[in-house]
């Protein structure tokens, strides 16, 4: 058992440190989300008003189509140079792997992206509680999201057009995801928080045995 | 207590999984199928149009309805046919019921489309706009994506044995999903505007209307069944161009027409 725990938080820590060593292609998805953000009051009119009322969506959609922009070099370059292969004879079982994966990718992408929010939510003249709000919707996002895509990420592992393919995958299936952060960020009362949590366990139970079925295709 | 046996192939439900087995019978339903969506169709057509009364409300446009719900069924029922045969491939790896999901996603995708056209068609005289972002139109759409994403990844993937498994992990992983998307979809709606349009107004259906609604169905059902399953004989002919039975059955190239029928006499 313990033995087990320490494979995980090897696969973990050499995954956060690998991010860390390619700091330019981490920060990606970043560099996207600051730039959507800018760019959309300037095509429309930059009244406070209006901005704060397409703030809480502009600052949604982008922050996921960021996370979905690093999500290919989930299983991607260690696929390349073949460690992945490596990390799925490990003692530990590949669902706990990939779970590791997710886990470094929500620390390395989704907790950045979080951090990004409030500055872009000033930007749109929301109100200090208000901000607080979106940044912990998106602190929930992030991991779902990560968790969803780390399916189309390993089912697209290797196939040419992965990113066009990995994006119609991923969009019918973030629908539900983009309503209720969006519903929690905008609106007051517990309900959407309640069914992000549900959407929060159900995709981390559930996407981590499916990722694992098609690593193993892919890798076979 | 009898020792148990395993399955014999030859027999039984199991014999249809067999590629060689199942393009004999397809073969043989196609024809009649086909013949019976024309002759309901027919039959539904001038049922609806000729037979039917005018609507109090909406006039004549309403006429589309038996264009549009028989198409929306079999968009919808066919999703859950995909996801049943991809787990039937998931549990028993049976390449013909990955092969089948393979099959059911265009229809189910053209369906879905014709779907969202006429829909947006009749939506314009009633409504006064062809879109509108209702729960149902909504999630039709977002079903349409599914089937595309479902198409693209297995024609993408290579070797076909591991896009088999991959569409079938989606096709799943889709239909988990589709009562999540549905009620999200739902939840958002009504939060998000008033029931500007009802669909449950409680207005009963004229009985000639719904005639001509259940043949316009089953003509809609024929026509899928018959076009899935020649689909699925053309993609099993693909993947088993080199086996035995299908130049006994369809013969070499170069082979004439006589030679390949007296092969195939031989065999059965």
């Amino acid at each position: 058992m313990r033995q087990g725990a320490r494979v995980f938080l090897g696969v973990l820590g050499r995954d956060v440190s690998l991010a860390w060593r390619n700091r330019l292609q981490s920060a990606t998805g970043l560099v996207f989300f600051a730039v959507v953000a800018t760019l959309f009051p300037l095509a429309i009119d930059p009244q406070p008003e209006l901005l704060r009322q397409v703030g809480v969506a502009v600052i949604m959609v982008g922050g996921l189509l960021a996370n979905l922009l690093t999500l290919r070099a989930l299983f991607e370059d260690d696929w390349r140079d073949g460690s992945l292969s490596q990390l799925m004879l490990l003692s530990i079982p590949v669902p706990a792997v990939v779970l590791a994966k997710m886990l470094a990718h929500s620390i390395t992408v989704g907790i950045p992206l979080t951090l990004m929010a409030p500055l872009l939510a000033m930007q749109y003249q929301l109100e200090g509680g208000h901000i607080l709000q979106v940044t912990l919707a998106l602190l929930v996002t992030m991991p779902i999201l990560t968790a969803i895509g780390a399916m189309g990420a390993a089912l697209t592992l290797g196939v040419p057009q992965a990113g066009l393919l990995l994006a119609l995958l991923h969009l019918p299936l973030c629908v539900p995801v983009l309503v209720f952060a969006s519903q929690a960020a905008a609106s007051p009362g517990p309900a959407p928080w309640w069914l992000l949590a549900a959407l929060f366990v159900g995709s981390w139970f559930f996407s981590s045995p499916a990722a694992a079925a098609a690593l193993r295709l892919a890798v076979e | 207590m009898k020792p148990s046996r395993p399955p014999n192939p030859e027999s039984g439900w199991l014999q249809w999984a067999s590629p060689r087995n199942f393009d004999a019978l397809a073969g043989r339903l196609v024809r009649p199928l086909l013949a019976a969506a024309v002759c309901l169709a027919g039959l539904g057509l001038f049922w609806g149009f000729y037979l039917a009364p005018i609507d109090a409300v909406q006039g004549h446009s309403y006429r589309i309805m038996f264009l549009h719900v028989p198409a929306s069924w079999v968009a919808m029922i066919v999703y859950l046919a995909m996801a049943f045969w991809s787990a039937v491939y998931l549990v028993f790896r049976t390449r013909l019921s990955a092969m089948m999901a393979q099959a059911l996603a265009p229809t189910g995708a053209l369906m879905t489309l014709l779907s969202l056209v006429t829909g947006s068609l009749w939506g314009k005289p009633t409504w006064g706009t062809y879109w509108v972002w209702d729960a149902r139109l909504t999630s039709m759409l977002l079903l349409l994506f599914l089937y595309l994403g479902f198409i693209a990844l297995t024609r993408s993937v290579t070797p076909a044995r591991r896009a088999d498994a991959a569409g079938s992990i989606l096709a799943l992983i889709g239909a988990v999903n589709v009562p999540v998307i549905y009620f999200s979809v739902v939840w958002w709606n009504t939060l998000h505007q008033g029931a500007s349009i009802s669909f449950d107004s409680g207005v009963s259906i004229h009985p000639t209307m719904l005639t001509a609604l259940l043949l316009m169905s089953a003509a809609a059902w024929a026509y899928s069944i018959a076009v899935v399953l020649s689909r699925l004989r053309v993609l099993v002919l693909e993947r088993e161009a080199q086996a035995e039975w299908v130049g006994r059955r369809y013969g070499a190239p170069g082979q004439s027409r006589n030679e390949i029928r007296r092969l195939d006499e031989t065999e059965s």
